[in-house]
């Protein structure tokens, strides 16, 4: 078996095509974006853009309106208008300025996050306020104020404690894509291990080694170097583009070391479907790309509009869950939804290695 | 040793295999000869127990074959039609990585390893990649991964297509030189001279079906054909075609309009002399004179009607 693994470590390094894929082609899309955007955004997070459904609550709105045009960016709605602008994505949440104040998002991304955050910060301070404005009108003011300083604990950092940059999203769908990318050694894999694939599988098929044996060296092969190549990644956006991942980046392995199985098997997986090798690689190239994008590789939003719709997609989306588990861990350290994110992409490589396994244990064909 | 009994297999519509048969003995040079799309590389197939088939058995070393037979798969030794090499690994990378699934100690495979690259007269190519290597060196490798653990069996199939003169000897010489250490060979091709030259014993196939089987003495014998004459720049009438067509022992006599007479005698002494002598005596003069002995494409013609390369 350690054999084995060794031949097919050796053989796929050579295999500099899937090399590229795997490590070159990240590197120089990270570069890309890096050179793009990266700058540009270390500016101040934007204002977020709440509705405000006014229901006599005077105190929240007056606490809603020191941070307008900091923290927030207030709008005065009735309750319908304020739920299509949500629907529309116009806003990220609705306030409602009631006797015990309330909050609708539509997501839980960190917009939503902020608004929550400020909400819980009202809720606890309110008994506090109310005595203030009954008993010491006059420092009413004051009290406000201190309480509005609250928005410096809200201003969105990172857990390692830079200021959050949004294009942080497009670095973690890239990191996905890269993950997925494993695909193409997954795939390369498959093809030399179908005898009705390739003449070298032929010859594979009639040695006397057990499958499963082969399988999983070929697999294991495959993972390794994927995951090597997803660390070098890391590396380079850490060390030498000098993007942050916080003090927990450990926790990032798993998730680099589950994508990169996940990537890996979905490869495996194509790679038995009965096509040749050319309609292969478009398969994974677009599947990988279009998941990749679905997660914020092109359109950072993407993921929380498809959160908006149709959450299922992201659930079942190996890049929204890769990505999403960074996210978990470098920006709001939770870690019920970094598990969550672990355990589905276990789930989803488990079936595809599963489902490649039948397709690849020792059979006969039906023709050759 | 190998033992095939009514072996069909169909592609859909097609029948791949027609009840074929076969028995190989131990240390045969067995050759299976038919034009491409008889079946060879099927029954290959089935034999390897790659293929399902519709029905029939097949025993090697006396056991029935099944994929996950190891223990039969350990003693055969498999050269595919295409070749099938890592592209990424060199010559010797190759030959030491086939040789591993079969032979486990370190220092035995290191010597079954030299074997095999002397024997493939690969020793100057050992740390080169395959798509550095000309087409007969490719097949030399393909040869050497297939047969470096040294098996009691081995299946050799089409090895020496595209593959210039000169590697093509190479390889039939060590095909021999194989069966001489004490391999049984099965040798499929659809080139009848290497399958006349190094086979002791042949099977024609054609429509999935076995046609002959036997020696090449034999199977020549099986036709009527035992001499074949052509005579050329001859000017003939056609009494003068029909004379000849009556002499002994002539059973088919043509006149192409290049000029050229071809005769086919059956076995006997003094054909050609027979023939030449009534074309003196007629006063006929003639150019250039061929006496061919039948080949196994004539055997193949005779039986099937059609050509061995059609």
């Amino acid at each position: 078996m350690l054999r084995l693994y060794k031949f097919n470590l050796i053989q796929k390094l050579r295999r500099y095509e899937d090399i590229f894929w795997a490590l070159l082609f990240p590197v120089v899309l990270a570069t890309l974006f890096y050179v793009s955007f990266w700058d540009s955004t270390q500016e101040q997070m934007k204002a977020v853009p709440v509705a405000v459904v006014e229901e006599g609550n005077v105190y929240f709105e007056h606490f809603l309106d020191e941070m307008d045009g900091t923290t927030l960016e207030l709008c005065r709605m009735e309750e319908e208008e304020a739920l299509r602008a949500l629907e529309e994505g116009e806003i990220e949440g609705i306030y409602y300025s009631k006797e015990e104040p309330a909050l609708t998002v539509s997501g839980i991304q960190l917009n939503e996050s902020i608004l929550e955050t400020l909400l819980k910060a009202y809720l606890q301070n309110q008994t506090l306020i109310k005595e203030i404005g009954k008993e010491h009108p006059l420092g009413l003011l004051d009290a406000m104020a201190a309480v509005s300083d609250y928005q410096e604990l809200v201003e969105p950092v990172s857990v390692g404690g830079r200021t959050m940059n949004n294009s942080i999203t497009y670095f973690f769908a890239l990191i996905a894509m890269a993950c997925l990318f494993g695909a193409f050694m997954g795939m390369s894999s498959a093809v030399n291990l179908r005898a009705d694939q390739s003449p070298l599988a032929l010859r594979r098929s009639v040695i006397p080694v057990n499958r499963l044996k082969m399988v999983l060296s070929e697999m294991l092969a495959a993972f390794t170097i994927q995951f090597f190549c997803v660390c070098l990644l890391l590396l380079y956006l850490r060390f030498v583009l000098g993007i942050s991942f916080g003090p927990q980046w450990l926790l990032l392995l798993p998730v680099c070391i589950l994508g990169s199985m996940t990537g890996v098997s979905m490869g495996l997986f194509v790679g038995t479907l009965h096509l040749q090798e050319g309609p292969k690689n478009g398969i994974l190239v677009s599947v990988s790309l279009v998941m990749s994008f679905m997660a914020g590789l092109m359109f950072g939003n993407m993921k929380d509009i498809i959160e908006h719709h149709v959450p299922f997609l992201n659930r079942i989306n190996p890049a929204a869950l890769i990505s999403d588990a960074f996210y978990s861990i470098s920006v709001y350290e939770n870690r019920g939804r970094y598990s969550m994110n672990l355990i589905l992409l276990g789930i989803i490589t488990l079936i595809l290695t599963l489902s490649s396994f039948l397709k690849l244990r020792r059979e006969r064909y039906d023709s050759l | 040793m190998v033992h095939i009994e009514n072996l069909v297999k169909r592609y859909g519509e097609v029948l791949a295999l027609d009840h074929f048969n076969l028995d190989i003995q131990e240390g045969e040079i067995f050759g299976l000869l038919g034009p491409n799309g008889s079946g060879k590389t099927t029954a290959i197939n089935c034999l390897l127990a790659l293929l399902k088939y519709d029905k029939g058995v097949i025993t090697v070393f006396g056991k029935e074959m099944h994929p996950d037979s190891y223990e039969l798969k350990r003693q055969i030794g498999v050269v595919p039609q295409n070749v099938a090499v890592f592209e990424q690994m060199s010559v010797f990378e190759n030959i030491d990585y086939f040789c591993g699934l079969y032979v486990e100690d370190k220092q035995k495979r290191r010597e079954l390893v030299e074997e095999a690259i002397q024997f493939a007269g690969l020793e100057d190519y050992r740390k080169k990649l395959p798509r550095k290597l000309s087409g007969g060196l490719l097949r030399r490798l393909n040869i050497a991964c297939g047969i470096v653990h040294q098996p009691r069996l081995i299946i050799l199939d089409e090895p020496t297509v595209a593959v210039d003169p000169q590697s093509r000897n190479k390889i039939l010489e060590g095909i021999v030189e194989l069966n001489r250490r004490g391999s049984t060979i099965i040798y499929t091709s659809h080139y009848m001279e290497e399958v006349e030259q190094i086979c002791t014993r042949i099977v024609i196939m054609d429509h999935g079906r076995s046609i002959a089987s036997g020696t090449t003495e034999e199977l020549k014998q099986m036709i009527k054909t035992a001499e074949t004459i052509c005579i050329e720049a001859v000017l003939l009438e056609e009494a003068q075609l029909e004379a000849i067509r009556s002499l002994p022992h002539v059973f088919q006599a043509d006149y192409s309009k290049a000029c050229t007479l071809t005769v086919k005698c059956t076995s006997a002494k003094h054909n050609l002399i027979r023939i030449l002598n009534y074309l003196q005596e007629n006063g006929i003069s003639f150019g250039r004179v061929l006496s061919e002995l039948p080949t196994l494409n004539d055997v193949f013609l005779e039986i099937t009607g059609k050509e061995l390369r059609d």
